[in-house]
């Protein structure tokens, strides 16, 4: 529900400009960031959240904490670029994710590079602990 | 009259495509509901619009038939707003950067001034399905098949002074779509719809007056009686000293008036947005070009060309240009035939042709005598074989029974006498069987000669030839 109001709100009238317009016009400085990175490397690489799960019902009362949670998948989807998570260890018996974000249309290289880590990695097929 | 009244017109016309704006289900009139909506149609999670090609072109094509400049990207828009009609929730339209812009028409008024009617732009959006109220006991049924049909949304400057002017506009755009083929102009069907701006201010005043706006005028004829009623309404309104209210009203053909449907401050703010799901729209010079260059000759071309080379009145022009399948037909018709003057297959065009299409409720494509036979009639005519009269029954059985006009004229013997002998002796009788009729004429009486003519066409079943009858009966009256 406050998804759809905020998405409402930044549209109505009197509030376009300020935020909607004001948006996409970071949103083309942040894609751009992206196309300039893509020149010097073929992938970029990082956590996938920036923090292992928390507990159900941990963050209800904080939806800013809770957005925040995807802040480092956020970027792909607005540069419109593909990338994925694949496993890659633990940290206090919770699984860790890692994130691959590719060049536009790199789809097929960003899965043979996915492919070859867990060809040397075995994090895919450990379950936690706690579910063992 | 101290008040000035002000108009501006928005036209939705449908665009005569097969499928769909964005869709490929069928655009066909008249299916049973809900047969023709697909899944993009109705707005199922997942489905992507696809722009179909033609209506781009079509748009292309009424810009330049109207002096707009053709905007080379242009982009579509989310309008926003709930009805159950309109599945997405939001109609694709454009906003800001529509596909043509800042032309204008040139419109004749009714004492014949020329005036420049400014078209302040056209978009392409889709149409929502249709709500129907009757029949559904207290429910409202939704027939959805209209839902994502093209339509190019016309909007003029407020430049039209009196309702006259606007009938005159609109019947202008009218022809002109169809003329281009991008619309069938149907209004019955709802392929050609119009809603009015109307205000009213000081003569001498700049600023506009509130406006309200009309809608539900499913005629010409509506369109200019709404639009009176209204000026109407709000001249008392302001000479009572009050206030028009900036509303939707609907007009009510039954009783002659219109309605308040909504206040605009209740008004939906429909949060235009870009809509992430369609690229702009990049037009290349090379389709300007190719389209500018399959352009008909426009109806006010021809209208010119015809009173040049057909010498023909400017009214007749009018008349006979004002559709594209009766200026063809026409012009086929001259041009089957040397001997009948252009003039002369005009009026049968305008006269008989156009009362027996009338009647029949038939459109000229439908005509039940081809252009080249009503060529032969008016060549037959001219040739002196047929009389006017007669040829009307030769007009009427070929509209019934079709055959070649030849044989009708042989079988039934209508061939005119020109013989000046066979007509002299007509006279002759007719003058000798009605002596007191002469005195009359001797006497002074120079109507009497009206019914002698009347005498000597029955005596020869209406095949006398009028000029030579004319012509011998005074030669012998005055002997």
């Amino acid at each position: 529900k406050r998804r759809i109001l905020t998405g409402t709100y930044v549209l109505s009238a009197g509030y376009y400009d300020a935020y909607y317009l004001q948006a996409q016009k970071v949103r083309q400085l942040i894609s751009d960031d992206f196309t300039r990175a893509f020149a010097d490397v073929d992938f970029l690489i990082g956590p996938t959240t920036p923090t292992p799960a928390f507990g159900i019902g941990q963050k209800m009362d904080d939806p800013i904490q809770m957005y925040l949670n995807d802040i480092y998948t956020i970027g792909a989807n607005l540069a419109g670029l593909p990338a994925l998570s694949v496993p890659c260890g633990f940290s206090g018996g919770l699984p860790v994710g890692l994130q691959l974000i590719g060049a536009h249309l790199s789809e097929p290289a960003l899965l043979k590079v996915a492919h070859y880590f867990q060809l040397e990695t075995d994090w895919h097929t450990r379950v936690p602990a706690a579910y063992a | 009259m101290k008040w000035e009244v002000v108009i501006g017109l928005e036209i939705h016309a449908q665009l005569a495509t097969a499928s769909k704006i964005f869709s490929g289900a069928s655009t066909t009139y008249g299916a049973p509901p809900n047969s023709q909506a697909c899944l993009v149609d109705l707005g199922y999670p997942g489905i992507l619009p696809v722009l179909n090609e033609q209506v781009v072109r079509m748009a292309i094509k009424f810009g330049l038939a109207t002096n707009c400049k053709i905007s080379r990207r242009s982009v579509f828009a989310r309008k926003n707003y709930f009805y159950p009609d309109l599945p997405k929730g939001y109609q694709i339209s454009q906003y800001e950067l529509p596909i043509v812009s800042g032309g204008h028409i040139d419109i004749v008024l009714n004492d014949g001034e020329i005036k420049t009617i400014r078209i302040t732009r056209a978009h392409l959006e889709e149409d929502a399905g249709k709500s129907l109220h009757e029949n559904f006991h207290g429910a409202s049924g939704i027939d959805l098949n209209r839902a994502g049909t093209p339509l190019l949304e016309i909007v003029s400057e407020p430049d039209m002074r009196s309702a006259a002017e606007a009938g005159i506009y609109m019947r202008k755009i009218h022809t002109l779509v169809r003329y281009l083929g991008i619309s069938d102009g149907n209004m019955q069907e709802g392929s050609f719809r119009c809603d009015a701006n109307v205000s009213l201010r000081l003569k001498g005043e700049k600023e506009l007056g509130t406006r309200t706006e009309l809608k539900n005028l499913n005629s010409f004829r509506f369109v200019e009686k709404a639009i009176e009623i209204e000026v109407e309404r709000q001249i008392e309104i302001l000479e009572d000293g009050g206030h028009i209210v900036l509303e939707t009203r609907l007009y009510d053909s039954d009783r002659d008036e219109t309605r308040s449907m909504r206040s605009k401050e209740e008004a939906n703010d429909y949060r235009y947005f870009p809509d992430p799901d369609l690229l702009p729209v990049v037009i290349e010079d090379v389709l300007v070009d190719e389209i500018k260059d399959s352009l008909p000759e426009l109806p006010d071309a021809k209208r010119i060309r015809f009173v040049k080379e057909y010498a023909l009145s400017d009214y007749d022009a009018g008349v006979l240009t004002a559709n594209l399948g009766t200026a063809d037909y026409y012009e086929e018709a001259v041009r089957s035939t040397t001997v009948a003057s252009p003039k002369l297959v005009a009026n049968w065009v305008q006269g008989e042709l156009a009362a027996a299409l009338n009647r029949d409720g038939l459109d000229i494509a439908e005509s039940k005598i081809a252009s080249a036979e009503l060529g032969l009639l008016t060549e037959r005519i001219e040739d002196g074989t047929l009389s006017g009269k007669l040829a009307k029954e030769v007009f009427e059985r070929l509209w019934h029974g079709g055959g070649s006009i030849d044989d009708i004229i042989e079988q039934r013997g209508l061939k005119q006498i020109s013989d000046s002998d066979a007509i002299e002796k007509l006279v002759d009788d007719v003058l000798s069987q009605n002596p007191t009729q002469f005195e009359q004429f001797r006497g002074g009486n120079e109507k009497v000669i009206g019914f002698f003519i009347g005498q000597i066409m029955k005596a020869s079943g209406g095949k006398a030839n009028p000029k030579q009858v004319n012509a011998i009966l005074r030669k012998k009256l005055n002997e």
